[in-house]
């Protein structure tokens, strides 16, 4: 009994809103901060860089992110199973429409996703005040260098005046990129991005109903 | 009445390029992309592309350490009605994934023919192996032993399927001046005459005469393969993905094991694996290290200096690789 008082106590600063976040240097050494999101690389499979997102995301909401409601009810997936619900496909990646949505919604608990277009750095700034990470999906290799190719999806977790930071599957961890170049790589896919929303009620129980 | 007068307008070269985009992504995936539209009359021809991610860890960090691009142009073309912006043609999933899948063996079969090429000593020194199909071994063991195969006679025990194999395998060994055939009679040609000169003993005779083989033969790599097999194939995972990088790319056991298991997708081959590295190294072909406390794997530097240098040979998959 007293030890789960101790425990709920512990619980509630443990879970306050700065510890989704953690202080990080930027490249002009400015002390920044970023969601507490883990890093999953896929050095080895090169077509799965948003189930790699979704993984990502997915441990942060369950093991992370400040409330215990949706912490509880995030399921622990796997790649392979991420790979499954996404339809991912060897060497052509993931499709990504209304129907990858459908799939991510009916198939993951505690969170709503949704996919638009012509989505605003505010927007995605506006997610990571209240501690939630999106996805974007942009050109990689334009980015890189100046070609374009394959579309890539990345999370941000943190934006600055100058940079946004991603976890990128390909490219590492904290990747910080400037505004000027990450825009165009970003316009050629649209200015997409798959943004979450915490949602307490069990989709699944509804649908129940 | 409203519907009446609603006309339909041009679609744009930019409203086409967006109609391919969401086909490609909503139906194939992520990574391919679109080309610039051409317009044919009424049509908008928008070429899909491929530019193939390889990531490149560096083993002491762990850390992604650079990323490159392999480009497959032109892998399938999205037409679309320039007038009412519909689609009316468009390739199959598969048809993607095929040409993805047939591009990625063009580069490990064009590199495997200039490691073969350059590499033909060091391979023809390997353990022949027993348990493989091999009747290029078989038939230059035989001449080099027996001096004549009568097809007549020595192949009237063999079933016609295999007889046939074997019968590819003396047409190979002619092409290339191994052996000669007249009538049913199969005789060392000029050039395993002038081996079996050189060599000390049988083993090294058969030796030389492989390694003749893989020299001017690389073109009949299914051949070479047939011969040399898991060999070839794991070799060729650190050479190509060095070639990949631009030089010699040091691989974790690990990533190797995972590529190779792609290949052959048998247990068996697994508990191989370590033995077939140990062989490699052992011919000078691969060469162990220790990066970050771990054992990594990766090209002898001299042998794949020699290979980039087969321009020819390489000369199909010189443009890929981007970034």
């Amino acid at each position: 009994m007293y030890g789960d008082l101790q425990f709920a106590k512990i619980g509630i600063s443990i879970y306050r809103g700065e510890s989704m976040k953690r202080k990080i240097l930027d490249p002009m050494n400015n002390q920044i901060e970023v969601l507490k999101v883990p890093w999953y690389p896929q050095q080895d499979i090169e077509w799965t860089c948003l189930v790699n997102s979704i993984k990502m995301c997915l441990e942060y909401m369950k093991n992370t992110y400040d409330n215990r409601i949706i912490r509880n009810i995030v399921p622990n997936m796997s790649i392979d199973e991420i790979m499954k619900i996404t339809n991912t496909r060897r060497f052509t990646g993931t499709v990504v429409d209304s129907h990858l949505i459908k799939n991510l919604n009916s198939k993951i608990e505690g969170i709503i996703f949704s996919l638009e277009e012509e989505v605003n750095m505010n927007k995605l700034s506006a997610k990571i005040e209240k501690g939630i990470p999106s996805i974007v999906l942009y050109n990689c290799q334009f980015l890189k260098y100046g070609i374009r190719g394959a579309g890539h999806a990345g999370v941000i977790i943190g934006i600055t005046e100058n940079d946004i930071i991603i976890n990128n599957p390909w490219l590492g961890s904290e990747y910080f990129i400037s505004h000027e170049v990450f825009a165009p790589a970003w316009e050629l896919e649209y200015n997409q991005a798959i943004l979450l929303d915490p949602n307490p009620q069990s989709k699944l129980g509804r649908e129940e109903k | 009445m409203i519907q009446n007068q609603l006309v339909d307008l041009p679609v744009d070269e930019r409203s086409a390029e967006k109609i391919a985009y969401n086909w490609i992504r909503s139906t194939i995936g992520n990574i391919p992309h679109v080309g610039t539209p051409v317009k044919e009359g009424d049509i908008w021809i928008v070429p899909v592309h491929v530019n193939y991610p390889r990531i490149f860890k560096d083993l002491t960090t762990e850390r992604p350490q650079k990323l490159r691009f392999m480009s497959f142009k032109n892998i399938g073309e999205v037409k679309i009605n320039a007038i009412k912006g519909l689609i009316v043609d468009k390739p199959t999933f598969y048809h993607v994934q095929h040409k993805i899948s047939e591009n990625l063996t063009l580069v490990q079969k064009t590199v495997q023919k200039a490691l073969v090429k350059v590499g033909a000593n060091y391979f023809a020194e390997l353990p022949f192996p027993s348990h493989m199909h091999t009747p290029l071994l078989d038939v230059l063991s035989w001449l080099l032993v027996n001096d004549r195969i009568d097809i007549l006679v020595d192949f009237e025990q063999i079933n016609e399927e295999e007889r046939k194999k074997y019968q590819q395998n003396i047409d190979l060994l002619t092409k290339y001046g191994l052996v000669e055939i007249e009538g049913n009679i199969i005789t060392p040609g000029n050039y395993l005459i002038e081996i079996e000169s050189r060599g000390k003993n049988y083993h090294e005779r058969l030796s030389k005469a492989l390694s003749f083989f893989f020299e001017r033969g690389y073109e009949e790599i299914d051949s070479i393969y047939q011969v040399v097999g898991p060999y070839l194939t794991l070799s060729s995972i650190c050479y190509e993905r060095s070639f990949e990088y631009g030089s010699v790319f040091p691989q974790e056991y690990s990533e190797i094991e995972s590529v190779f298991m792609e290949t052959y997708r048998t247990e068996i081959k697994r508990i191989k694996l370590p033995r077939y590295l140990v062989q490699l190294e052992a011919v000078n072909i691969l060469e162990s290290k220790t990066i970050g406390g771990k054992i990594s794997w990766s090209a002898n530097e001299n042998l794949f200096n020699k290979m980039c240098s087969e321009t020819d040979i390489l000369e199909p998959i010189a443009g890929l690789i981007e970034g």
